[in-house]
């Protein structure tokens, strides 16, 4: 196999990465705060979607109607559990998140039992030949639908004024708070945009692997994604994704299947050895 | 903690009834339960070992199930495939597991922040899936079976299994008992707390985490090596993820950083499938929703919402505020602190030159230059963002300039590692007090002695003669030092939950403590009242009759002008004037930069 035909397959699982390690970006911004439950969201959000298919939704609709409700369970864990842990120390919140990720795993668990359930895909996964790469429809319009998040993101932060209020309070909280800007409800937004980009995420990758409880892992590669590039950088999230899904990608063709798993998160070591904050990041600064 | 508990026999007898209850506890009960009860003992040791780590060094891991894996496995395989020995497998797999975690730890604790978590998180997903996947070593799904262990004439199992695992739990317990009470244990609260605090007071902050992780790694090793032996067939479902966050429950539901709650918590959640059987196939389930609902109401545990309980019923110290007013002889108050200080031989004890250091295009300092001389109660006074608080953070090494030097008898302080500025000999109170918030005052001075004492991680442990004589003697020299600030009085009590005026008092106790030749004062008389101010002065001057070089940064003028032989004046990050209270206060560029129009009349004093 071809290195570009490793690109290409690299594309959709990359993209999935990605989005996934934007959600945790946008809650670290705000809050300077690791949300460990990440992985879950994007099972848990897979899930919505799947109920409103199998309540006969069209599919174009579940894709656009399952992340916003996948945004109110962000908001709703906000309001139930994440701001009443807004004074407490970090290890609170990160256990806490945690503790939500067991929570909807278990949920997951208990409602649709560990079946894996198919989710059609939105194009064709007719493989198509180019040039001697083949790809589909279905994996080209992943990356398409995820570098539109992504740009939307960076207009939404670069233009509007709630996008200003946001980098203001991941900034400088208590200068945000100063200048009137609503830091419960901007926190609220933030948790509702992350949850509705992981269960994005978790609809996209749907057709390629199935809805399972066991879907986290995906997300939970957004971990390596977003250390890679960075905590706190939206493209250094963007290419943290794709070049995860490359390396793995390579390791699964030239080393091993196997241990795939082993060298993914073995970046995720070395980044740590080499430097902790990510290829585009900044330093971690304490929440005093 | 010792004072936290009240220096009583009880606990000692509490604990031998305990004992002898664990031991006699076994005799009536059905295999199974036996079963049961050893289990509970096995997660006791990772319990208590990972209370180390977060509830002591405050930082959070993840891999504790990966770390008893790999033990458990260690231990197995070299039982199964070398045949050999119970014991020396054992520790070959707690050395294993150690060495391990300090390659996992040592990168991800060199950075503020909680990237030990990410670290530990990424190790747990390795080890996950070499356990599952090295079929060759590991039979991966189809697991290993342990070989029955056999100790001289025992082979461990039930009864005698039980008493082997039940010596390590003990042990294990007893050695982080001792260890959390000892200087060790005390840093590692520091840093917890206060991070800047505890490295101005001497303690190495990556040093302390690595141990605290070493340790509990160590242990997680341990426990998984008995749990070998005690299930004697390993699967790997038994170490994963979710595993880790069933340890990080246990730890939170009794009380993290107490001794004695994660004990209550391993033995609560490791009873659970018998408490929850009526959940069924989901108990997990509930384990979440209890994890979050604690985390929520009572995030220090059932042990800290028994004592808010008794606290209601039982305050604390009240009435034990505002000791008499019994001021130390003089005389006793120079022996006290002359035992201790170093006379400076120099002629300039301080140099500062030049130093510069900007904050994102802003100037803090713009090349300061003066210096003190020893013996001396120096002022440091200027306006509100002249720099002195910054001054005082560079000298300690919390901030790097960007330009200058910096001198202390003859010792460049910028080529000193931040914990050891205080062995040179300088320590230093903060402008807004930063007592480590969870210590009682007399706690909070003894981290100040940190860098005097020197008992290692065995002494401490152990609790060997030579560590408790030590501590004997920080115990009385701390007591003496509070006597005499007028402290003994609150020594007992929580230091954050005192008036200012008392933290501010205790803040100077804990550096005194530290034994210091020149004491750096951060507005010591901020929010004190006249008469404290009063006392404050005459304890200044009589430490510096002991021998202590003082520099201080004040605002209140009666104060400094009462108190210092020679002021210097900063004003915009610059020293615009340097001289004796007289020649500042009526130095023109001082008048128009900082005291502008007010009254400086009484300059004099």
């Amino acid at each position: 196999m071809t290195i570009i035909q490793l690109l290409v397959n690299a594309l959709t699982l990359g993209s999935i990465y990605a989005l996934a390690a934007v959600g945790l970006v946008l809650v670290f911004k705000a809050s300077d705060l690791i949300n460990f439950g990440q992985g879950s969201l994007v099972m848990a959000g897979a899930y919505v979607g799947l109920v409103f298919l199998l309540s006969g939704m069209p599919l174009w609709a579940v894709l656009i109607v399952g992340p916003v409700a996948g945004g109110v369970m962000g908001y709703l864990l906000d309001l139930l559990i994440f701001r009443r842990l807004s004074k407490a120390s970090a290890w609170v919140f990160v256990v806490a998140s945690l503790g939500v990720g067991g929570l909807l795993h278990e949920l997951a668990n208990a409602i649709f039992q560990s079946n894996l359930h198919p989710f059609p895909p939105l194009l064709s996964t007719e493989p198509q030949q180019w040039l001697g790469i083949y790809f589909t429809a279905q994996n080209l319009w992943v990356p398409a639908a995820t570098l539109g998040v992504v740009a939307c993101l960076f207009l939404f932060f670069e233009y509007s004024k709630v996008g200003k209020a946001m980098q203001a309070v991941a900034q400088n909280r208590t200068g945000a708070q100063i200048v009137g800007i609503n830091l419960r409800g901007i926190l609220a937004l933030t948790w509702a945009m992350s949850a509705g980009i992981s269960t994005l995420a978790g609809l996209l990758v749907a057709p390629q692997v199935g809805i399972s409880p066991e879907m986290e892992l995906l997300g939970v590669k957004g971990f390596v994604a977003a250390a890679l590039g960075g905590l706190n950088s939206l493209s250094g999230a963007l290419i943290g994704g794709l070049l995860v899904a490359f390396i793995e990608g390579l390791t699964n063709t030239y080393v091993t299947t196997a241990f795939k798993d082993v060298i993914v998160f073995g970046i995720l070591l070395a980044a740590m050895w080499i430097k902790p904050t990510g290829l585009f990041g900044s330093a971690m600064t304490k929440r005093v | 903690m010792s004072s936290r508990w009240g220096n009583k026999a009880w606990p000692w007898s509490v604990a031998l009834v305990l004992l002898v209850g664990l031991i006699l506890l076994p005799l009536g009960l059905p295999q199974f339960r036996l079963y049961m009860v050893t289990l509970a003992l096995v997660y006791t040791i990772v319990a208590v070992g990972l209370n180390i780590v977060m509830g002591y060094a405050g930082q959070i891991s993840i891999a504790h199930a990966a770390f008893m894996g790999v033990g458990a496995y260690t231990t197995a395989l070299l039982m199964s495939l070398l045949h050999w020995h119970v014991l020396p497998s054992l520790l070959a797999a707690v050395v294993l597991v150690t060495l391990i975690g300090f390659l996992v730890g040592i990168p991800a604790l060199r950075v503020r922040g909680h990237y030990l978590a990410l670290a530990t998180f990424a190790f747990q997903m390795i080890a996950e899936t070499v356990i599952a996947n090295w079929t060759g070593l590991t039979h991966g799904p189809n697991g290993v079976k342990v070989p029955t262990a056999v100790l001289g004439p025992w082979t461990l199992k039930e009864l005698p299994l039980y008493y082997f695992v039940l010596l390590f739990a003990v042990a294990t317990f007893l050695f982080s008992w001792n260890l959390l009470r000892s200087r060790l244990g005390r840093a590692l609260i520091a840093v917890r707390d206060h991070e800047v605090a505890a490295q101005v007071m001497g303690v190495n902050l990556t040093w302390y985490k690595m141990l605290a992780f070493g340790i509990s790694a160590a242990y997680a090793a341990l426990a998984g090596g008995l749990f070998a032996i005690t299930v004697s067939f390993l699967d790997p479902l038994a170490f994963t993820f979710w595993e880790s966050i069933k340890h990080l429950i246990m730890v939170i539901l009794g009380g993290l950083g107490t001794v004695v709650g994660p004990v209550i918590g391993a033995v609560l959640i490791s009873s659970a499938p018998e408490l929850l059987r009526g959940f069924r196939e989901h108990s997990l389930l509930a384990y979440y929703a209890v994890l979050i609902v604690l985390l929520i109401f009572i995030p220090g545990g059932l042990l800290s919402g028994i004592r808010r309980l008794a606290g209601i019923l039982a305050p604390a110290w009240i009435g034990k505020s505002g000791s008499a007013v019994n001021p130390t002889p003089a005389n006793r108050v120079k022996r006290l602190l002359q035992g201790y200080a170093r006379p400076a031989s120099n002629e300039t004890l301080l140099e500062v030159s030049n130093i510069a250091i900007h904050f994102g295009g802003i100037a803090a300092l713009e090349g300061a230059s003066f210096s003190v001389a020893p013996g001396q109660i120096k002022g440091l006074i200027g306006p509100n963002g002249a720099g002195k608080t910054t001054l005082f953070n560079v000298l300690t090494r919390v901030y790097q300039p960007s330009a200058g030097k910096l001198l202390f008898s003859g010792d460049d302080l910028l080529g000193v590692a931040p914990h050891n500025i205080v062995t040179l000999g300088i320590s230093r109170t903060f402008q807004n007090v930063e007592m480590f918030s969870t210590m009682t005052v007399l706690e909070n001075v003894l981290v100040g002695m940190h860098h005097t004492l020197h008992a290692g991680l065995l002494a401490s442990g152990l609790s060997l003669p030579s560590q408790r004589r030590e501590e004997r003697e920080a115990m009385r020299r701390a007591r003496e030092i509070l006597e005499f600030l007028d402290l003994d009085g609150v020594a007992g009590a929580m230091a954050s939950e005192l008036p200012l005026g008392i933290q501010r008092a205790v803040a100077l106790a804990r550096a005194l403590a530290a034994n210091p030749v020149l004491l750096l004062l951060d507005e010591p008389a901020s929010g004190l009242s006249h008469a404290e101010a009063g006392r404050l002065m005459a304890n200044v001057r009589a430490i510096r009759d002991a021998g202590i070089t003082v520099l201080l940064i004040e605002h209140d003028m009666r104060f400094v002008m009462g108190l210092c032989e020679s002021i210097t004046v900063l004003d915009r990050g610059e020293v615009i004037c340097t001289g004796t209270p007289a020649e500042v206060s009526s130095n023109p560029r001082v008048v128009e930069a900082y005291l502008g129009k007010e009254e400086v009349s009484h300059a004099g004093d």
